[in-house]
């Protein structure tokens, strides 16, 4: 048990297979290289970093679709994984940063300081790097490296404007709330492989097993609430959610719509990895610790999406608003993952597990664009207009009748309206929810009421922009900005109507290695009904 | 001779008393309580530099305990990396703006109790989980105490965290480094 | 009472006469400073207490002890005694890794009781302390042995002895900046600023130079390498690393130059701007430990150097058998070789001196620019070279494959890497664009800088 994986005394060198699973990886990685070595050869290397990145996340979405998911599941002598799960959330993250890549040509650009380009690339690709690890690995070393990979470069990106001073109180929060919380990731971490002797959370005489094992103590559940506060933070889940609104403030507009997917979608991955590694250990047995677990995680996010929420009715400027509605978001989705730990009361199984897990990974895909869209559109007139501010939308549907229809599609759809696809990711949840009855009955309420509410705050800007008027000018937004707005609004559209395939192409994906091993290659040559 | 003595004592060669025990025990606790003690005064101290100050010694103490457990390599990187090397840039900091307005920080009552709640409850668990999961009598202990064995686990079992510390250095040696540039005067 | 003493481990003398010795020695280098100033700049230096001022030293001591221990107004009283206490403490306990002599290897006479079965176990008991048994040999009388020991002749032989010196080296900063600090003085604090400033930036060429000499010999100990070093190529040339890797060492003696923030590295307490630096506030024997901790430092570094770079006890005549030349019988040997070590240790800190007395010292920027456009460079690329090298070269040296340090044919190599490394350096520095120029004239008001009138009325 303590001894180490393989007998010591052989270095070792990944193979091609090994390392052809992680193509995106390396891809991403060797964008970082050429972002650095850029400006030695380019005047002006802001601009031209930016493509260079871009040609580096193309190039890493590509090899994603090219290698796809190889069965054999395990890699670097069980250090990482790569499933279907991974895969699925690495085709997402990176068309999410393309889109942030095209958002940044279209917003930001001009304004930044001339070789600043490199630095920001640099970040930005680190941090993606991590995200996309953070979702392919069950092994307790890996996922700091990860989850550091993922924060320490987002903490500069959040202060990445110095002469804002938001921009530095954002960033300096953002720092001092995520080293208290990775730090007591890692001692809780720790804890675990005090107690356990073994770094791998899956797989046999991993954690999960021997959790299944030995049965809850005082000093495993102290380790599991200094991870779920460590990923919580990432998610930003209510009680370590405080830094959500004043980054995404401080913050310039891509790095804000790129935390609010990446690093929650992320975070989310990894604690759906950690939590079914856990339910799957014990056949997902209706034990006390998973039930305590569902339970948690449930509260945690029926109250995310509340004060979410309730926050967001306050809120007079747009970010804030986005980021309480992230907030709330992310609540949502908490309350999903919640179903994956425990089974479902009436039947227990694997199948149930992976539809939550469809279900959660629905609702990233349309999130993503959904996010993205109004971000972007927010990020455009406020280049035009230097304005964040919602009362200053007023008109907008005169002034620029197409980005407020981009804003207002995106706004429904986070509301959960038709005819865009936030109301199948909606419809989806509840579905999953009321599939489960008992307890979960109350967070379907819950989340009814949430939606309710929201639709208040949402709806308020898109009356603003309709319905106020003023005297402005016309605005002329950025064509580039403007077709990745329009193609954001043009895909939740799509995604409604294409619903039964894109859902099953969730399902599709939906598993995690190691779960079950057998199953795992099973399942993952058939294609799942839809629910 | 030489042969001759081997077979009679084939074990002549690992004879070997434990280091005295009397001594050993003596600096164990002889660190332990610097380690301690330290750490409470890290806790408990007022003045900031003074709690850095602290802090050293509660690494170096801890380092001690671990030449103690023979684990030297472990002890000196403890003594590079985190006394030598982290605490270094927190004294540094720390003294150039300890002497600004506001360095004060006095807790409320609420977070006090809060502060000392959480503690004890970690602190009870702690000792609860060590008086019962481990064994009162230390299980004899596998050593891998030579570098050239952790330098081929690094590149062997753990060649790709590794490798990626690495990647994850450049990012935030990169951020850092823009962070410390200068702010620009009259930029946007 | 004498089998008793007899009996007390080797390393108990080693560290009573070697803490002895460089704590006494650090007086009469303090004369020795002096005479080298004198000699450099063509005076007489102090001849004044006893024969040719021999006796210096001792009225220092003397002076610092009954000079007045004064103690300023708002210094934080712990930190600013516990200052000069921690920087004496680091040098003292670093000095415990230096291979002062190989190993002695000591034979005892064991008597076990007649009755006991398992005389392995009864030879043991009678062994008062953790010492490597290299045979036991059964003696004429019954159940007495004659044990033979391997003993290291140096305070504590550990195998990460070069880490375990740079571990210690590298909490030395404390002293200096946390009695900067506690003084309640701007000028100590600057200087225990730039002399943190200083240590940590030159810490990691020496790090990398030290770890050039690790890839080479495979060990982290220190008597081992010193042990590998001592034969001859060729015949007469000694084996000393200074041969093979001249670039490392020069940059490895800059390096500890500035460890001991001495001139030209002496920014921490430049008299012209700051006073006395760290140490301007303290005075009597609190200074004295400043001062010892500094005399002190400068011998554990150059030790350091002569251990990796000269062969440390390695001097003709001294060397044991040919597989393990570290082996002596001899205490008197073992004793030699460490007078041998002592006087290169000392040869080095009269360069020491010698630069100290010759050269100016840096600007800030300078120094920064040194260790980060300079040293730093160059000593990864020699590591990197110098892994190479022994990556393809020393599987066919024969003298390495067996263990035994490096073979002519490597060593050649090894030169010829640091030659190409020295020649590369300085073409690539004439292309290299010219560092910024961070020593800007600002314009302080009412400075020689600056040209606007002053307002009227001053």
């Amino acid at each position: 048990m303590n001894t180490l994986p393989v007998a010591i005394g052989l270095p070792y060198v990944p193979d091609w297979g090994q390392l052809r699973a992680f193509a995106p990886e390396l891809w991403l990685i060797a964008a970082i290289v050429a972002v650095l070595l850029t400006p030695f050869f380019v005047k002006k290397p802001n601009a031209a970093c930016g493509w260079v990145a871009l040609v580096g996340l193309l190039a890493a979405l590509v090899s994603v679709f090219v290698v796809g998911v190889d069965g054999t599941g395990e890699h670097f002598r069980g250090l990482m994984v790569a499933d279907p799960v991974s895969v699925f959330w690495k085709g997402l993250l990176l068309m999410f940063v393309i889109g942030i890549v095209l958002m940044w040509f279209s917003t930001t650009a001009p304004t930044m300081h001339q070789g600043d380009g490199p630095e920001f690339f640099t970040l930005l690709l680190g941090a993606t790097l991590g995200m996309s690890l953070m979702a392919s690995t069950s092994n307790l070393l890996m996922l700091v490296i990860a989850v550091e990979l993922a924060s320490l470069p987002s903490y500069v990106l959040a202060g990445f404007r110095k002469t804002h001073l938001a921009g530095a109180e954002a960033s300096l929060k953002y720092i001092l709330f995520g080293a208290a919380t990775s730090s007591i990731m890692v001692y809780g971490l720790s804890m675990l492989y005090g107690l356990y002797g073994t770094l791998q959370i899956d797989g046999p005489g991993g954690l999960a097993q021997q959790i299944a094992t030995s049965g809850g103590s005082a000093l495993l559940w102290m380790a599991i609430f200094s991870l779920i506060v460590g990923l919580g933070f990432k998610i930003s889940a209510v009680p370590f959610h405080f830094w959500c609104p004043d980054v995404f403030e401080g913050a310039s507009i891509e790095v804000s719509a790129f935390l609010s997917v990446a690093s929650k979608g992320a975070g989310l991955v990894l604690l759906m990895r950690v939590m079914m590694s856990f339910a799957s250990a014990q056949a997902y047995e209706s034990t006390p610790l998973l039930n305590h677990l569902a339970v948690l995680l449930g509260v945690l996010g029926a109250i995310t999406a509340t004060v979410g929420n309730t926050a967001a009715f306050v809120q007079r400027n747009i970010k804030r608003l986005l980021a309480y509605s992230s907030i709330a978001h992310a609540g949502y989705m908490l309350c999903i993952v919640s179903l994956l730990v425990r089974g479902p009361a009436v039947k227990a199984d694997l199948d149930l597990a992976s539809t939550a897990a469809q279900v959660v990974l629905f609702y990233l895909a349309v999130y993503l664009f959904m996010n993205l869209g109004a971000f972007t559109v927010a990020g455009l007139i406020e280049r035009e207009t230097g304005t964040e501010r919602i009362a200053d939308y007023a008109g907008m549907g005169r002034r620029s009748p197409l980005m407020a229809f981009c804003l207002s599609a995106c706004l429904f759809s986070l509301v959960g309206l038709p005819p865009f696809a936030g109301f199948v990711a909606k419809v989806n949840v509840f579905w999953a929810l009321m599939q489960n009855g008992s307890w979960w009955w109350w967070l379907v309420g819950v989340i009814g009421v949430n939606t309710v509410l929201s639709l208040y705050y949402y709806v308020r800007v898109i009356k603003v922009m309709y319905l106020d008027d003023s005297s402005s000018a016309p605005i002329w937004p950025h064509p580039l900005g403007a077709g990745v707005a329009v193609v954001c609004a043009a895909i939740l559209v799509f995604m409604l109507i294409a619903f039964g395939p894109i859902n099953r192409l969730a399902g599709h994906y939906s598993h995690f290695y190691g779960v079950d091993q057998t199953t795992f290659t099973a399942e993952f040559s058939s294609s799942q009904p839809p629910p | 001779m030489e042969d001759d003595a081997m077979m009679i004592f084939p074990l002549a060669q690992t004879i070997a008393q434990p280091p005295d025990a009397a001594a050993s025990t003596g600096l164990f606790y002889l660190f332990a309580i610097l380690a301690g003690a330290s750490a409470l005064g890290v806790v408990l101290s007022r003045n900031i530099v003074r709690t850095a100050v602290f802090l050293l010694f509660t690494l170096a103490g801890v380092a001690g305990l671990y030449f103690l457990l023979d684990a030297e390599f472990l002890a000196a990187v403890q003594l590079v990396v985190y006394a030598g090397g982290t605490l270094v840039l927190i004294i540094f900091g720390v003294m150039l703006t300890s002497k600004s307005p506001g360095i004060r920080y006095e807790p409320k009552i609420v977070e006090v109790a809060v502060a000392i709640g959480v503690s004890v409850v970690v602190a009870a668990a702690l000792v609860m989980a060590i008086v019962r999961q481990f064994p009162a009598e230390p299980a004899s202990i596998e050593r891998h105490p030579t570098i050239a064995e952790l330098g081929q686990v690094l590149l062997g079992d753990y060649l790709i965290p590794f490798e990626l510390i690495s990647v994850l250095l450049l990012v935030v040696m990169i951020g850092a480094a823009y962070l410390a540039k200068a702010r620009r005067r009259g930029g946007k | 009472m004498l089998e008793w003493i007899q009996r007390l481990p080797v390393w108990f003398w080693i560290a009573l006469i070697v803490h002895g010795t460089v704590l006494g020695s650090v007086a009469y280098l303090i004369l020795l400073e002096r005479k080298v100033a004198s000699w450099v700049q063509d005076r007489l230096g102090p001849n004044r207490v006893g024969p040719g001022g021999l006796l210096q030293p001792l009225a220092d001591g003397l002076k610092f002890i009954f000079k007045e221990d004064y103690r300023p107004g708002g210094v934080d009283k712990v930190l600013f005694t516990l200052a000069p206490g921690l920087m004496i403490a680091v040098i003292i306990v670093s000095i415990a890794v230096i291979p002062w002599g190989g190993t002695w290897q000591r034979t005892w006479t064991v008597q076990t009781a007649a009755n006991v079965t398992d005389q392995n176990a009864a030879i043991a008991s009678q062994i008062p302390y953790d010492a490597q048994v290299v045979s036991v040999v059964p003696a004429q009388q019954a159940n007495t042995y004659a044990v033979t020991f391997a003993e290291p002749f140096q305070i504590a032989s550990l195998n990460i002895g070069v880490l375990f010196i740079l571990a210690i080296l590298s909490l030395a900063v404390y002293g200096v900046v946390i009695g900067g600090w506690a003084s309640n003085n701007k000028y100590s604090f600057l200087g225990g600023l730039r002399a943190t400033a200083n240590m940590i930036s030159y810490e990691i060429p020496l790090a990398l130079g030290v770890l050039t000499i690790v890839v080479m010999f495979g060990t982290l100990d220190l008597g081992v390498i010193v042990d590998k070093q001592a034969h001859y190529w060729a015949g007469y040339i000694p084996a000393w690393n200074v041969f093979t890797q001249p670039l490392t060492f020069l940059l490895f003696l800059v390096c500890i130059h500035a460890e001991a923030n001495r001139a030209p590295f002496d920014l921490a307490e430049a008299e012209q701007e700051l006073v006395g630096g760290y140490h301007t506030e303290y005075s009597s024997m609190r200074f004295a430990l400043f001062f010892l901790g500094e005399y002190a430092g400068m011998i554990t570094t150059s030790a350091l150097c002569v251990a990796l770079f000269f062969g440390g006890w390695h001097l003709p005549g001294l060397t044991g058998p040919a597989e393990n030349p570290g082996l002596s019988t001899s205490l008197w040997v073992c004793i030699l070789r460490a007078v041998v070590f002592f006087a290169k240790t000392i040869v080095i800190i009269f360069v020491f001196m010698w630069v100290r007395w010759s050269l100016p010292r840096f600007r800030f920027d300078q120094l920064m620019m040194l260790a980060w456009r300079g040293l730093i460079p160059v000593s990864l690329v020699l590591m990197l070279a110098t892994a190479i090298v022994m990556y393809f070269a020393a599987p066919l040296d024969a003298l390495f494959v067996a263990g035994q340090g490096i073979g002519g044919w490597l060593a050649f190599y090894l030169l010829i890497a640091n030659v190409v490394i020295t020649v590369g350096a300085m073409l690539i520095s004439t292309i290299l664009p010219p560092a910024p120029k961070t020593n800007r004239r600002i314009k302080v008001e009412g400075s020689r800088f600056d040209q606007t009138p002053l307002p009227a009325g001053t």
